[in-house]
């Protein structure tokens, strides 16, 4: 569904993921947790492309969003013109899958110098496989930590707005949608009433529901209660409960623990920019295998 | 002083000598100075607007940060120079120099949306920076493009925190236009200039264009505030 390919996101010379990947299939659950500064939000982030990775690739089925890394690529490599220097160099003995490898950890290509071949092949590569960003974003859904309502807007032209500008619908067609979803949350009559006259819970339920809207795919979720005050995160967590039900593809970063073990289907546990651990939630729980995610767990359980 | 003499002289240059012909200046006066702040505060924020698009959004290839950069030199010339000077260059150099015939009052309506998009570029940046970012975020999410976001979401916004300013700015334009006669358009000060001129009686002329000035901008401000509080009604917090 989404595919995120050694990412690599560095802010300026701080480095905050190291090399992500992640293939996510129809229906799964994934709950991502670590400790704060892990890079847990940003890898988030990356799968729409709220961040751009500064390394690596991010696929949307078969639909590329982000450029081309020519380091996943052993065809690019092999066409670049430090390739063939380093193919001359080596001679007779030249063993292609040893100068890739060499190529890759001592990131040795320069866009610049690398010949009409290379560019060529980058050029064809993306034009193949390019999705503008904003189709893809249309079928991942994304709920924020800090809500993210439009202030501007009452809460039904919060939900209507996305699709009668994206989807070709008539106003009265996702209305009507939207009612639907509002009914499911328990908050029709809100409707016509503004972000700043809601509670925390309510906003997150409707910020889901917003997102639902587009009818996506996948649902991506940024610590979606952290900014709640203890009593309203149940709700917020009960709308994600249902919505795992009705089959929903979910990556949620979040440090609810009990509901990474009653929803989730697999558990990615982040350290340092990294995934250090990706196992079903009882077994990581019962039973972590990295020394950090013990000492994680030993702090928060 | 014979104050009653000069009200004498005053309300004949007005209503009775030449037939009417000073208060209509006074009204033709007062008609284009509205015209003038009214239609250059419009043509300042679209200017404005634009402007602080190109300089709030990251300068990601080579054509955004040349625009930017010519932004940048648009307010520096429109900041940097006096407004009298930019209505002279206006009428006098430009005009002659693309051979095009305007109006007067055409080429003052212009020169100040030019002169007030570049002040309104500023009070639209600062505006737009205080949307929270989240905002700009939740609209690309939902796979809204970026023009989109902007003219649904962040400007609305920025135009509700940024409307006491704006309001500012539209009451300096009104007073701005008493420097249009440069050019040879009728406003307030030059219709009070001709009566005063009538008669050599300047004294109750000047105090009452003074006057005029004051209603309409105590009017403005008025008007501001009562539209604000209007605004606030959508976000008690």
């Amino acid at each position: 569904m989404i595919s995120v390919k050694n990412i690599y996101k560095n802010f300026g010379t701080l480095s905050v993921l190291k090399g992500v990947s992640l293939e996510i299939e129809k229906g799964e659950k994934i709950v991502i947790i670590g400790p704060s500064g892990s890079g847990k939000s940003t890898f988030l982030r990356c799968m729409n492309l709220l961040e751009e990775p500064t390394y690596g690739e991010v696929w949307v089925d078969d639909d590329l969003v982000t450029p081309i890394d020519p380091y996943l690529h052993a065809d690019v490599i092999k066409a670049s013109n430090t390739f063939g220097k380093m193919a001359a160099e080596a001679g007779e003995a030249a063993d292609a899958d040893a100068i890739i490898k060499e190529i890759k950890e001592k990131d040795l290509l320069n866009e610049k110098h690398e010949g009409s071949q290379y560019k060529k092949l980058m050029k064809r590569l993306f034009k193949e496989n390019a999705l503008d960003v904003n189709l893809a974003r249309q079928r991942i859904g994304m709920v924020f930590q800090q809500f993210n309502l439009f202030n501007n807007l009452t809460v039904l032209d919060n939900i209507t707005l996305a699709p009668i500008k994206l989807k070709n619908i008539s106003k009265a067609e996702a209305e009507e949608r939207a009612f639907q979803l509002l009914d499911r949350i328990g908050l029709r009559d809100k409707a016509q009433v503004f972000p700043a006259m809601l509670s925390g819970g309510q906003k997150q339920r409707i910020a889901i529901v917003r997102a639902l809207a587009m009818d996506p795919e996948i649902m991506l979720f940024d610590e979606p209660t952290s900014a709640l005050d203890p009593e309203m995160v149940g709700e917020v967590l009960d709308v994600m409960k249902e919505l795992a039900r009705t089959g929903m593809t979910m990556v949620v970063v979040t440090h609810e623990m009990g509901f990474a073990k009653e929803v989730g289907t697999r558990l990615l546990f982040m350290d340092e920019g990294k995934i250090l651990e990706d196992a079903p939630p009882k077994e990581f729980f019962d039973a972590p295998k990295t020394q950090r995610a013990q000492e994680f767990l030993s702090k928060v359980l | 002083m014979d104050f009653i003499g000069k009200f004498k002289k005053l309300w004949n240059a007005l209503f009775i000598k030449g037939s009417g012909d000073g208060y209509m200046r006074v009204l033709t006066g007062l008609r284009n100075t509205v015209i003038i702040a009214v239609c250059g505060l419009l043509i300042g924020i679209v200017i404005g607007t634009l402007i602080a698009v190109v300089r709030v959004v990251p300068k990601t290839n080579r054509a955004l940060r040349a625009l930017d950069k010519l932004c940048t030199l648009y307010v520096a010339f429109f900041r940097g120079t006096p407004m009298v000077v930019q209505l002279l260059l206006g009428y006098f150099v430009l005009l002659p120099l693309m051979g095009v015939k305007l109006s007067s009052l055409m080429v003052c309506v212009l020169i100040f949306g030019l002169n007030s998009g570049a002040y309104v570029s500023e009070i639209m940046r600062s505006g737009l920076l205080s949307v929270d970012v989240g905002q700009t975020e939740a609209g690309r999410a939902l796979g809204l493009s970026f023009s989109q976001t902007m003219t649904r979401i962040v400007v609305p916004q920025a135009v509700k925190n940024i409307l006491p300013t704006l309001g500012n700015e539209f009451i300096t334009l009104i007073k701005e236009t008493s420097i249009v006669s440069f050019v040879g358009a009728v406003d307030l000060y030059s219709a009070f200039n001709y009566i005063g001129s009538a008669n050599y009686e300047y004294m109750l002329p000047y105090l009452a264009m003074a006057v005029i000035y004051i209603i309409m901008v105590l009017g403005i401000s008025g008007l501001i505030k009562l539209m604000e509080r209007r605004l606030r009604k959508g976000d008690k917090r």
